[in-house]
Order: C-alpha cells, then sequence, then structure tokens
C-alpha cells in the first residue's frame, strides 16, 4: 500500500524497479503488486510528492508513505531552458502548483496567482467575464513601456499584454496547468534577454505519468454577484428633480433675482410626484451564473506518455447581456524512440466567444451611462415595453442601457491554436541535444451592429443602422535549438551547461471594416449595408533572434555558481542599436551543508545567495524608432487629392531599456523543513527608459519615442511555508509580504517632469519627477470653499469663481487660479506593502482553505468624480451634492460647493478625489469533504471524489468610497498600453463579482 | 531577419525621392488647413473680435475654453489655444519636409513642377508664419524640418521682425515661382496671385503701404462676381474672385466640412440645418453667433446681411428663436453630419479693399481710385456709393480719416465672418477701444459673462505661448 503523510492511500502512483522496464501503478486502494528480487531498488513516484526509492528485503508486503514536496528541496522546478532542483537554485524563484490554485473560480492563471507569491502584485481590476489581472514583479520598471511580466508557456515566450477585457492567458484552461514558476531577479531571466526585465513567469502544463489511465473530472457551479458596499450613490428622482430646481432658483437669487416657476421646466417643478425613480446601475447589474467542466484523462506505457483534456468554462457577466464562454482541449503526448530519442507533442486548441460593450472607456460607455441617466425616466413605459431612449430636459440624453446592452453588444470570436513539437537526442551520456518548433495561431473577429431603434449619446432614435467590425490573424512562432550537457565530476564537481539559438517571428493582420446605412435592422452582415464610410488594415511583424547560454556550477552541493548570458536581436529597435546583451551571474552557499550546521538538529536547510545580472524591456511596439510616412489627403479640383506626411520622428538609436539587478536571499529550512522560509532584498536599476517623450509643438510633432531616464525599485520580500499541525489535524500556512519602494533617479536631459495622464477638462492627472515614486498623483489641492464675499475677495481665484464656489490653493502664488500652473502633488498610488495569507486546514476528509489578500499605504484617484461631480445638472449626481453650499447661512459640509459658478474646476482633478485605498480582502474561502473511500469502492470506478463549495472575493475591508481599490484605468500612450505613468486611477470599472461556487473533483 | 519595414505605413527614409512623392507630400501639406480651418482660425479670427460671440449654455459647460478665448479670459493651458499652435507648426513641419528633400528627387522633375512645389511650400510656411506672428508676436522660427530627437528644442522665439523677414522672403519667392492659375485636378492650389495678395496684407499689417499697393498690384486675372453669395456656394467652387481657400469635400470620410452644424444654436435641432439625422448639441454647436454690433453693422438695404446671417430660426413649433447666426457657410448637408462648403482665405473683394486702403494711406485723392474700389465693392452689395461731398452725411468722406472708418467699416461687413476682423482691429490700432467698448455693450445685454471679461490691454492682444511649449522648450511668456 502507498499512502500519504496523512495516511490517505495514493492512486496512479508509479512504481518502477531501478534499471529495468518492469513498472506499474497502484489502485484505487493504493496497493501495488510487482515482480523484483531482493537488493533490487523500486522507485516511487507521484505528481506533487518527492520520489522515493527503497532497496527491496525478502518481505512480501512494503508500505511506502510518499511525502508531498510542496516544501520539498528535491522538487524540480522550471527554470528557462531547463529545470534545476529546488536546494541547487542560486536565483530568486518562486513557484506555484496546481493543488494550490484548484479551487479558485477565475478564468485565467493570472487571477490565480493573486496573494500567492510574495513580490507579484496581481491586481483585480476589471470583473469582465474573461477579463485579465495587472500583475506587476517587483514594482514598476518602466514609463512608456509595457511592465508586464513575459510569460512562456511550456518554453514558448508568448508576447501577450494586460488587457482588462481580455486575459492574456484567456486560451489556457487553468485545470491543465500543472505549475507556474515565477522569476524574479537577474540571475534567472536575463536568459530572456531583453523581454526579461519585467520577470517572468513560466507556465507548465501536465504532462502523464507511466501507469494505467487516470481519468479526472473537475466540475463547479457558480453564480455571481455584486456586493452593495461600493455600488455608487447617486441621487433618487426626487432628490434630482429637486436638485435642477434648486440650481436654477440659486443662479436668480445670485443675481438678486427670483426664480419663477416659468423658468423651471416642468419636469422638475414639482420634486415631490417622484418617488426613489429609477436607479440605472441596479438595473444593469444581476445575479450570473458561472460554471466549468474540465476532463482529462492521463497515463503512460513504457515509452509514452500521455496528456489530454477537454475544458468548458462560462461565465455569464453581472452586467446583463455580457459574458464568456471558452472551450479548451490540449494534448501533450511523450515517447521515447529507443534509449536515446525523446519526442513529443503539445496541442491546444481554444475557441472562446465573449460578448461586451463599451465599458471602462469614457463617460458615455455603458456602465458609466447607468451612473449619470435620468432617474426620472422609468425602466418601462405604460405598456410594458423599455423606455427606448432616455431624456429628461437639460440632461445628456442616450438610449436605454438595458437596449445597449442587449442590442449594441460587441460579439467577440477567438481561436487560439498553440502547438509544440520537439525532439531530444542524447548524443553522449550527459549531452543532450534539443530542437522544437512552436507555433502559436490565433484567429480573431469582433462584430458590433448599431441598430437604427438605440440612437447614440444626444442622438436620439431612428438612427442609421451601422456595424463595425474586425478581423484578425496572427502567426508567431520560435524554432529552439539547445544543448544540455550534466555531469557530475568526481563525485564533488557537478556542472550543468546549456547552450542555445532561438528565432522567433510574429506577424499580426487585422482588417477593419465599417458599414453604414443599412436599410432596416434586420439583415447584419456587410452585404446588406449601402455603404462602407471607412476600412482599414494594419500588419505588424516582429522578430528576434538570439543565443544564449548558462553555466551551473556546483562543489560539494555546497557552493553553487550559476553564470548566464543572452544576445538578443530585435526588429523593435533602431539599425545603430539593433543587438544587445544580457549577462548575469549568482553564488550561493549552502551553509547548512557545512559541518559546523549539520550537528544543528532544527535547522534543516540553509542557503544564502547573491545574484547580479542585466535584462531588457522591449515592449514598445513595432517600427517605433523610424519615421512613419502616413496617408493624409487633401482636395483639389474637387477630389480626392493624395497626400502623404511624416508622422513621427525616426530615432535610429532607439533599443530596449536596461535592468541591472541586484538580489540578495536566504532560504531558510526548519524542523525538516515543516517550516521554510525565503527572504529577499532586491535593488533593480532600470536605465534608457522606453518613454514616449512631450516634445516641443513647434517641432511640428508632439512626442518621440526616447531612452531616457533612470528608476530605481528596491524592496524586501518575505515568504513563509509553515506546517503548524501535522497527523491528523494539519494546518499550513503560506504567508507573504513585500515592500517595494520606486524612486526616479533621472528623467530626461533637463530632467523635466513628466505629466501624463489627462482629466475630463484636458488636465494632466500624473506627474512623475526626479527623486520620487513613478505616477504621483496630480492636481488642485482644494482648501474648501468661498465662505462670503469678503473670503472670495480677498483670496486667490479662478475667472468663474463665485462665493460659494470650490476653493483651490494657489500653488504658483500669482492671485489667479488656474489649470496645471496651480497643480501639486496630491497622492501616491504605491501602496506600503502588499501581502498574502493562505490558510489550510484539513481533518479526516475535510480541507478549509482561506486565502487573504491585502495592500496597506496606497491611494487611489477616483477620475469617477469629473462626472460624479458634474454639477451643471446634465448628469445624475453624487449624493455629495445634497449638502452643498446654498448661501452664507447655508453653507453645507463646507466641501461641497454651489452650482452658481465655478463648476468646471470643481470637476477637474483635485484633493478631494484621493483616498486611501489601503484594503484586505477576503479573496477565497473553500470548504471541501472528501467522500469516504470506503464508500467509494463499492461505486468500483471512483477512487476519489471531493466535494467542496466556495466563496470568491467574499468581502474587502478598506475605506475606499468605491467597490474596488485595485483599480486602473485603460490608457494608450504613444504605441504602447501603459497603465505605469497613470497608476491608481478608478474611472469605473466593471464592477467585480462575489461568487458563490460548488464543486466536485472525480478521480477515476 | 530582423530588418521589417512596415506594410501600412512608409519608412520616412525611403520616401521623398521622386516628384510624385514630392507631389504627395506637398498635397499633405495642405491638408492641415482643413482643421485648422474647422477650428483655430474662427475661434481666433473672428470670436475674438467683436463680430461674433456664443450661445452660452448654462447646462453643458463642456467648452467654456472657447467662451474665454472670445471673452479674453483664455490662459496659456487652453487646449484651443494649444491647437492653433501645434496645427500652425504641423504645417510649417510639412512644408519644410518639402523643400528640404526636394534636392534629394534625383531623377529630376518635370518642366516648371519644381518651382510650383517650392512655391507651393514657401507660400504655406509663410501662411502659417503669418498667422503665429500676429496672434502670439515673435516665435521659434523652424527653418528646416526636425528629424531626429535631437532636433526637437528650437532656438526660441525669434523677434517679430525676424519672423516677418522670413515670411516676405517665403512670399516673394512663391510669387515668383508660382503659375498664376490651374486648370482640372490642380485647382485649389496656391497660385502667383495667392502669394501677392498674402505679401501684401503682410506689408499693410506693417504699414509699408508702398511695398503692399505693388504687391497687390500684381493679383490679376481675378475679378468681383457680380452676385456675392456665389463665393460661398459649393457649386461654385473657386470661381473668380476666389483667390485662396481651404478645400473640402462633403462626400468623403476625413475631408468633409462641418461649419453648418457648429454655427447653428444648439437649441435650433434641424431647423438651421435640415438635417434630422445630426443632433446639434451644447458643446459642438452654438459658436460664432455674430453679436448685436455686428448685425447693426450692416446699413439699410446691404444684400449681404442675409447672405451672412440669419437674425434667428424658426422653431419646430412654428414660433421665433431670436438667436443669430452665421448663413454664409450654410448650404445642406452633403451627407448626414457632412457639408461640402469651401472656406474662403483670400478673396479679390478683400484684395480691392486693401489697394483703397493703401492709397488713402498714400494719399487722400477725393473721388479717386481708392472711392472707385470702395465702390465696386459697396455696388455690388446694392449699396449707395459713397464720395466725397456727398449730400447724405452718412454716404459723405470728407478726409483721408473717414475714408479710413469706410473702408475699415466696408471691411466688417463684407468680409464677415471670413476671419479678417480680429487681424483688422489689431493691425489699425483699434482693437483695444473697439473691444472695450463691445465688451461694455456684451456685458449689458448678456448677464452670465463674468465680470472679469473683455478687460483688453496692449498686452491682451496677444495669446499666450502654450503652456507645453513654455515649459518644454524654456519659451518666455507673452506678458498678459
Amino acid at each position: 500500500i502507498v499512502s500519504d503523510s496523512a495516511s490517505g492511500v495514493l492512486t496512479g502512483v508509479t512504481v518502477q524497479v531501478i534499471g529495468k522496464s518492469i513498472g506499474t501503478q497502484t489502485d484505487a486502494k493504493g496497493a501495488y503488486t510487482i515482480m523484483a528480487s531482493p537488493g533490487e531498488t523500486l522507485a516511487f513516484r507521484f505528481i506533487g510528492y518527492e520520489e522515493k526509492r527503497v532497496v527491496v528485503g525478502n518481505q512480501p508486503v512494503m508500505n511506502i508513505q510518499l511525502q508531498s514536496n510542496t516544501a520539498g528541496l528535491s522538487e524540480v522546478v522550471v527554470i528557462g531552458y531547463g529545470a534545476r532542483q529546488k536546494k541547487d537554485l542560486t536565483g530568486a524563484v518562486a513557484t506555484l502548483n496546481s493543488k494550490q490554485m484548484q479551487d479558485l473560480p477565475v478564468a485565467g492563471v493570472d487571477q490565480k496567482l493573486t496573494g500567492q507569491i510574495p513580490g507579484v502584485q496581481v491586481s483585480t481590476v476589471s470583473g469582465t467575464p474573461g477579463g485579465g489581472a495587472a500583475i506587476k514583479i517587483r514594482g514598476s520598471g518602466s514609463f512608456g513601456a509595457s511592465s508586464d511580466p513575459l510569460f512562456v508557456i511550456d518554453g514558448f515566450p508568448i508576447a501577450a499584454s494586460f488587457g482588462q477585457q481580455a486575459s492574456p492567458l484567456g486560451f489556457i484552461n487553468p485545470d491543465d496547468i500543472d505549475n507556474i514558476t515565477i522569476l524574479k531577479d537577474a540571475s534567472s531571466t536575463a536568459i530572456y534577454g531583453s523581454r526579461g526585465s519585467n520577470g517572468v513567469a513560466i507556465v507548465t502544463t501536465k504532462r502523464g505519468q507511466r501507469g494505467k489511465p487516470l481519468v479526472q473530472a473537475n466540475s463547479y457551479y457558480g453564480f455571481q454577484e455584486v456586493p452593495q458596499k461600493g455600488r455608487p450613490q447617486m441621487l433618487n428622482a426626487r432628490e434630482f428633480a429637486q436638485f435642477r430646481k434648486d440650481i436654477i432658483v440659486d443662479d436668480f437669487a445670485s443675481r438678486g433675482q427670483t426664480a419663477t416657476d416659468a423658468d423651471i421646466p416642468a419636469e422638475y417643478r414639482n420634486p415631490e410626484q417622484y418617488g426613489e425613480g429609477t436607479n440605472w446601475y441596479n438595473t444593469v447589474l444581476r445575479k450570473a451564473p458561472q460554471h466549468n467542466t474540465t476532463v482529462s484523462v492521463s497515463g503512460g506505457s513504457d515509452n509514452t506518455r500521455y496528456y489530454f483534456s477537454f475544458g468548458y468554462f462560462k461565465q455569464d457577466g453581472v452586467l446583463r447581456y455580457t459574458g464568456y464562454d471558452r472551450y479548451t482541449v490540449r494534448a501533450n503526448i511523450e515517447s521515447n524512440i529507443g534509449r536515446k530519442i525523446k519526442i513529443g507533442l503539445n496541442l491546444a486548441p481554444t475557441y472562446h466567444t465573449q460578448s461586451v460593450n463599451d465599458f471602462e472607456n469614457g463617460f458615455t460607455d455603458v456602465l458609466t451611462r447607468s451612473l449619470w441617466l435620468s432617474p426620472l425616466i422609468p425602466v418601462y413605459d405604460k405598456n410594458g415595453n423599455r423606455t427606448p431612449y432616455i431624456n429628461s430636459p437639460g440632461m445628456f440624453n442616450a438610449a436605454n442601457p438595458l437596449n445597449s446592452l442587449q442590442y449594441g453588444a460587441t460579439k467577440i470570436k477567438s481561436l487560439t491554436g498553440l502547438a509544440t513539437a520537439y525532439a531530444e537526442y542524447e548524443v553522449i551520456p550527459g549531452l543532450k541535444a534539443k530542437g522544437s518548433f512552436n507555433v502559436s495561431y490565433g484567429n480573431g473577429s469582433t462584430f458590433v451592429f448599431n441598430p437604427s431603434f438605440l440612437g447614440g449619446v444626444n442622438n436620439p432614435p431612428p438612427s442609421i443602422p451601422n456595424s463595425s467590425q474586425s478581423k484578425a490573424n496572427g502567426l508567431n512562432w520560435l524554432g529552439e535549438m539547445l544543448l544540455t550537457y550534466d555531469r557530475t565530476f568526481h563525485k564533488d564537481h557537478s556542472l550543468n551547461v546549456v547552450l542555445g539559438y532561438t528565432a522567433q517571428k510574429s506577424r499580426e493582420d487585422v482588417l477593419v471594416i465599417n458599414a453604414s446605412n443599412y436599410p432596416d435592422d434586420l439583415i447584419k452582415p456587410i452585404g446588406a449595408a449601402a455603404t462602407i464610410p471607412s476600412y482599414s488594415q494594419d500588419v505588424q511583424e516582429w522578430a528576434i533572434l538570439s543565443y544564449l547560454g548558462r553555466i551551473n556550477y556546483a562543489f560539494k552541493d555546497k557552493y553553487l555558481f550559476t553564470a548566464t548570458v543572452r544576445s538578443d536581436g530585435s526588429s523593435r529597435f533602431g539599425y545603430n542599436t539593433r543587438y544587445g546583451t544580457f549577462p548575469s551571474a549568482a553564488v550561493a552557499w549552502r551553509a547548512s551543508e557545512e559541518p559546523f550546521l549539520k550537528q544543528v538538529s532544527w535547522l534543516s536547510d540553509l542557503k544564502a545567495r547573491v545574484s547580479y545580472g542585466l535584462s531588457g524591456n522591449y515592449n514598445i511596439g513595432n517600427y517605433t524608432y523610424m519615421s512613419n510616412v502616413v496617408t493624409n489627403n487633401y482636395v483639389l479640383g474637387g477630389q480626392i487629392a493624395s497626400g502623404r506626411t511624416t508622422s513621427s520622428l525616426s530615432n535610429p538609436d532607439l533599443t530596449w531599456e536596461e535592468s541591472s539587478q541586484l538580489d540578495a536571499g536566504i532560504d531558510v529550512g526548519i524542523l525538516r523543513n515543516r517550516v521554510s522560509v525565503t527572504v529577499d532584498y532586491y535593488k533593480r536599476i532600470t536605465k534608457g527608459m522606453l518613454y514616449n517623450s512631450e516634445i516641443p509643438l513647434s517641432s511640428g510633432y508632439t512626442n518621440v519615442i526616447i531612452n531616457a531616464g533612470k528608476v530605481e525599485n528596491h524592496g524586501l520580500e518575505i515568504g513563509v511555508n509553515s506546517e503548524n499541525l501535522t497527523g491528523a489535524f494539519t494546518w499550513t500556512t503560506n504567508a507573504n509580504i513585500a515592500f517595494n519602494r520606486n524612486k526616479v533617479l533621472a528623467l530626461n536631459d533637463r530632467n523635466d517632469p513628466i505629466y501624463s495622464g489627462r482629466s475630463g477638462e484636458g488636465s494632466f492627472t500624473h506627474i512623475t519627477e526626479v527623486g520620487k515614486p513613478v505616477g504621483l498623483f496630480y492636481g488642485y489641492v482644494v482648501e474648501g470653499i468661498y465662505k462670503d464675499q469678503a473670503d472670495l475677495d480677498k483670496s486667490p481665484k479662478h475667472v468663474t469663481s463665485v462665493v460659494g464656489s470650490i476653493k483651490y490653493k494657489d500653488v504658483d502664488g500669482n492671485g489667479i487660479i488656474e489649470p496645471v500652473n496651480d497643480f501639486a502633488i496630491i497622492g501616491d498610488p504605491n501602496p506600503k506593502f502588499v501581502w498574502g495569507l493562505t490558510n489550510n486546514f484539513s481533518f479526516k476528509g475535510i480541507d478549509l482553505g482561506i486565502v487573504l489578500v491585502g495592500a496597506q499605504g496606497g491611494q487611489v484617484l477616483k477620475t469617477a468624480n469629473q462626472y460624479l461631480q458634474n454639477i451643471d445638472g446634465i448628469f445624475n449626481t453624487d449624493r455629495s451634492v445634497l449638502n452643498r453650499w446654498r448661501s452664507p447661512q447655508n453653507p453645507g459640509d463646507g466641501k461641497t460647493p454651489t452650482t452658481n459658478g465655478a463648476r468646471v474646476i470643481y470637476r477637474d482633478v483635485n484633493s478631494s478625489w484621493v483616498e486611501d485605498g489601503s484594503f484586505m480582502r477576503i479573496q477565497n474561502i473553500t470548504l471541501g469533504y472528501n467522500l469516504n473511500k470506503q464508500w467509494l469502492q463499492r461505486t468500483r470506478f471512483i477512487s476519489r471524489a471531493r466535494l467542496y463549495a466556495s466563496v470568491q472575493n467574499l468581502h474587502t475591508f478598506t475605506g475606499y468610497s468605491g467597490a474596488n481599490p485595485e483599480v486602473s484605468r485603460k490608457t494608450v500612450s504613444g504605441n504602447a498600453t501603459s497603465t505605469a505613468l497613470t497608476p491608481g486611477e478608478d474611472f469605473t470599472n466593471y464592477p467585480l463579482a462575489r461568487t458563490y461556487t460548488l464543486g466536485i473533483n472525480l478521480s477515476f | 531577419f530582423l530588418d521589417l519595414n512596415p506594410e501600412t505605413s512608409i519608412n520616412g527614409a525611403s520616401f521623398y525621392k521622386s516628384e510624385a512623392e514630392i507631389e504627395q507630400a506637398v498635397n499633405g501639406a495642405y491638408n492641415i488647413l482643413q482643421p485648422l480651418g474647422s477650428e483655430s482660425y474662427w475661434i481666433f479670427g473672428e470670436m475674438r473680435s467683436d463680430n461674433t460671440a456664443f450661445q452660452y449654455n448654462t447646462a453643458d459647460r463642456g467648452h467654456e475654453q472657447w467662451e474665454f478665448a472670445d471673452e479674453f479670459l483664455v490662459g496659456a493651458t487652453a487646449e484651443c489655444i494649444t491647437n492653433l499652435w501645434k496645427n500652425s507648426y504641423v504645417g510649417i513641419s510639412r512644408a519644410n519636409d518639402v523643400l528640404d528633400n526636394i534636392p534629394n528627387v534625383k531623377s529630376g522633375f518635370s518642366a516648371g513642377k519644381q518651382d510650383q512645389y517650392t512655391g507651393e511650400a514657401e507660400f504655406l510656411r509663410a501662411f502659417h508664419y503669418f498667422n503665429l506672428v500676429r496672434q502670439f508676436g515673435g516665435v521659434p522660427l523652424r527653418e528646416h524640418a526636425v528629424v531626429a530627437p535631437g532636433g526637437s528644442l528650437s532656438k526660441g522665439r525669434a523677434s517679430v521682425d525676424d519672423v516677418y523677414a522670413r515670411i516676405i522672403a517665403d512670399l516673394t519667392d512663391a510669387a515668383a515661382r508660382l503659375p498664376a492659375s490651374y486648370t482640372g485636378a490642380a485647382v485649389g492650389r496656391a497660385t502667383a496671385g495667392a502669394a501677392w495678395a498674402l505679401l501684401g496684407k503682410v506689408y499693410l499689417t506693417r504699414h509699408q503701404y508702398g511695398e503692399a499697393l505693388t504687391a497687390l498690384k500684381k493679383v490679376t486675372g481675378y475679378n468681383l462676381l457680380p452676385n456675392y453669395a456665389d463665393n460661398f456656394d459649393p457649386g461654385k467652387k473657386n470661381g473668380a474672385e476666389s483667390i485662396f481657400e481651404i478645400q473640402y469635400l462633403g462626400s468623403q470620410t476625413g475631408l468633409f466640412s462641418t461649419f453648418m452644424y457648429i454655427f447653428a444654436p444648439y437649441t435650433s435641432g434641424s431647423a438651421v440645418t435640415g438635417d434630422t439625422k445630426t443632433s446639434i448639441n451644447g458643446s459642438g454647436s452654438g459658436w460664432n453667433i455674430p453679436t448685436a454690433d455686428m448685425i447693426s453693422a450692416y446699413e439699410q438695404g446691404d444684400k449681404r446681411r442675409d447672405i451672412s446671417l440669419a437674425e434667428g430660426y424658426k422653431a419646430a413649433d412654428g414660433s421665433f428663436v431670436a438667436i443669430p447666426y452665421v448663413k454664409k457657410f450654410n448650404h445642406g448637408f452633403t451627407e448626414v453630419g457632412r457639408t461640402n462648403d469651401n472656406f474662403p482665405l483670400l478673396r479679390y473683394a478683400d484684395v480691392v479693399l486693401m489697394i483703397a486702403e493703401c492709397l488713402n494711406e498714400q494719399a487722400f485723392v477725393p473721388n479717386g481710385e481708392a472711392f472707385d474700389l470702395l465702390n465696386q465693392v459697396r455696388l455690388r452689395a446694392g449699396l449707395p456709393q459713397k464720395t466725397a461731398g456727398n449730400a447724405v452725411p452718412a454716404l459723405n468722406i470728407a478726409s483721408q480719416e473717414d475714408f479710413r472708418k469706410a473702408v475699415y467699416h466696408e471691411r466688417q461687413v463684407e468680409l464677415a465672418f471670413e476671419n479678417h476682423r480680429w487681424y483688422d482691429l489689431v493691425r489699425t490700432g483699434k482693437a483695444v477701444e473697439i473691444m472695450n467698448a463691445h465688451g461694455v455693450r456684451e456685458k449689458q445685454q448678456k448677464n452670465y459673462i463674468p465680470g472679469n471679461a473683455y478687460q483688453v490691454t496692449a498686452n491682451r492682444l496677444l495669446l499666450p505661448i502654450p503652456q507645453t511649449d513654455i515649459n518644454l522648450d524654456n519659451l518666455t511668456q507673452n506678458p498678459q
């Protein structure tokens, strides 16, 4: 019988006689039978457990207990272009295995990393079904280029970037993932050269093990809802009508006149006639189901191992008529041909459909509209039909958001195929040559049809039916040749050498067609449209050619050295700077192997590590180094005259930004590794930042991409894994905390600050200055309101200021309040520390897991206030206006100004928008129950069954007034999509749902 | 393997190498006139003057900065100022691209083409600098295109005289190189006449009347159309009176104009545009609204008045709404939201009045040539002649100063809403006086105008330099 430390029997454990091709697997009871002679060695191998070798004696029955390898030092960790045993690692590397991720009901693997690894900050910024998370490893080391880590899937670096509507890893079924390794320090990431500086996430999918087929099924079903806490609080119908009436009354009063009924639109004259009215935001939300099923078969014979899986994931959105469906298939096959050749094939096609809308764009998007639309208008008219167009006098009008969601949705369809083929040949013992070819093919389309009855913002129906669609296809291939030499000499010297050559190329082709003048709403394909007003095609290509090498040398298992180098040539950079070399080195000392420490019985492992190296960031978009000549036509003689103009400056010196990183770490294992602690200090300096610099407009250009500036990130990461209790009742804790400090050391030639972001009034929202962190909030400083005429007369003011209007600080001291010139730093989005805490308990068949995550000290800039606090009356408004200044006798809360003037500067970026974003979130609670094994045996085919219930995103403890303190807004800067310079903005994101699920894991 | 060139644009390093590519670059240089004409030119040439204002919208304060431009409250961070500056310099940069690259065309040009493209680029560069120097004073002189990040900083603000020297040199050279006229698919390009007319205007602005007269007299081959309205009719574009205009094409995405919509009262729905499918809203419409001062400037019986403006519109319920609007560019739409109206920049009537002004400045000759020119314009408008010794006091011009007043007045109504008024006020030295008086009248009629509006001083005749260039290029700001 083979069992685990908790005395549960293990099914499917591979048992093999070393040196012979005799093998078997344990059955459902954990039992095995094998023919072996005394003196031979049996090897027991099972995923997630340490391999155990036992010499066969004369006894007929051998009961074996395997140790779970989550804290094991012999655990093999996948690193770039190879794998190492955990004890031999010299860099800052963390892993997460499938078991740690299993119960979280999220679409993408990126979200599963939340709170698990120190120094890896995963922010769930949007609740869009199928949407992604924002991942940052060790702070933000970039301005204009993306700061997303590089994802490597089974050896294939994927060019994915963070998207709030589409997860970059959405095409992988998380259930197919065996483990994820995060490379953090330069000695680990330098092997990825010009792409490594933001950290690397290596994803390894599941493989089959030798033995009889193991069938597993995982399924859960649940529903999601948006918590009440944090929903924006707007005026109800009665309050809004009163507000509109009061604006007019106050306006007349301020001019010494009295408003009469005739001055007030009839709709607002008698506010008492209205009750609550319509809360559009609540109307567009719903409870929505979510479901996931994955079935997999794995196993293998002596020479071939296989893993097949099929997955279906469906997430309806909590915003009505949005949703995500995904079908995934994976086939991983590996086969030995003779003793020297191994070949393998991985195939993973994924198809998904997504129904989204225009959220997170601007104040007219359907989600934002549901906040400011008139509460006076009912959702349904007298006949029970939806009110088609929401219109109150003097307000912005738009279609009923339910209609926009239902009939104006964007339908996305995407097919992604990932394929890898490889062959490995053992030239001489220890020397292996491996060649592989990887292809990723993607084919996607989006389609949106705007029917005649919807109408636009301030553009009532009927409108002309029109459609917009895009067709994209992309091909990304990678060819690799690797030579690996692994040998131990004279017992004490172990050497591992990797040499490689890789070439990767990507091509994406996007066609966009806008069709209009459909005769009706019935036929939607573009053939029915009378005109095609615009169409465009974009082709993007990039290529990388690289040489890489690594040497690992260990002396007596005590002194470990690693040196790596990669040379990259990239099409993205200028002629003069196309090739770059990225070296790194690391040393580690396993002090616990020294004789004087071997005697310390409680200390099972002690390792000190130091590494230093260079890596780069190439996320800059294609062709940016060259000047581009584009089409800009004119009209001559009454017809189009073909025109061309230079649209961007060339910069032949453009190259990657380069990070140098120092890392010093200690790994400690105590009490036979029941407690393991990892502490890392790092200091990363990124220079030659890829940055879209603003240049004087008199040059004829607004900006140019340059390498400028220098940023330092340094910090401390602590991770603790602890088996607090073992035995019948087990309790394990995984705790991590990370402190990162970010500082700009230099910017451009003159060290002028970088201003970034745009408020609704066109002012900057962020500033980056030398000596301070990147992307601080920048705006007016609120001093209160002008109490009376005397206060107004003696204070600096804006041209529109009146008594009772908002009073800002005169930062430049010229007596006049004006945008930007009177802006100051008003907040800092960077948290002091972020942390995660996972506790797992189990007793008999019951297990309980609790994941908590949090961040302390960061601030949020609530840019949603630019419309929530628009007091023109054209929008429904935040409830704070109920306490506004009305007269010197009725001054309100002292913060909310009158509607009589200065309304535009009140809704421009100011210090009242900055709030503390510290939070603690109960990310997940899962309670599971393993069905009694004896009972299961009666079913004859089910070997393991676990039922569980979980709640994701149960509650967020925060003082922040919005729903989600982990926000950021989609911003495009130049050619790169990046939020590095505009962090921490809360505009109105797709709300985050709380998800309740019931699930089952079955093994057959 | 690593040399990848974009497929949807052209690598700049391989462009500007042939005659055809230079012609495309010239066409691209004209292109920037469209966005400038659609926003910047009328905001700062017309709405800033006493001719027009805006329809106040209490509910939607979205375009407050445009109002501030009218009310002399606008600051250096206003986007409308940045746009004027930026797009003018984009135009200069594109002209410089042409001029810098013409010598690189190794295959040579067909007859006359090298002169023509050079002249067109010089004309456009001078046109932009002329606008800039009049709105901002001395500005950075960019005489060559910036091609790499290292050249992005300027040498600072040049003096007003240096900017004018560049303008005069460019126009003089352009006038010598450009053809007198074009045919077919080339109509709309800058002609020698356009260069002379602009040069004359430059000298007039500099009060160099003799040089102005010499230049203006070379504007030949043009005449006043019998019917004033024909100048603005999209069906009669580039007529005999047209010297240079911004070309738009209503049928084409990205090339159409929208003046009719911008200038319609935002409350008018489709009553003014006739386009029921395009909604007019607070921030996009209700601009360049004729003021009471403008409406009263027209004499009784002036045919131009009803062609140029309307005093109100008839609402859907049949009632008359007394919000005036500019009608000169209202000729219906070609497609929803798109109009085909061109916008005149230089018109022969302007040249006629400039010649009359120059002659009068040189010497007052009662009922001389200057009188004939002034009266040509008046007669077409259906108005009686103004003469020396006229029995009707309003038609009598007794002195050089009387003639000045008459010609300034004639320019105001003849060229109304064509973005000349502001520049005329400034160059004739009348801006401070007229705008302050205008401000007092406006405030009496419109209670929403802030108290500190229309405080026009000599400093405020120049716009503040955009804050971005003050910061990025270390420029000195104009005192406000």
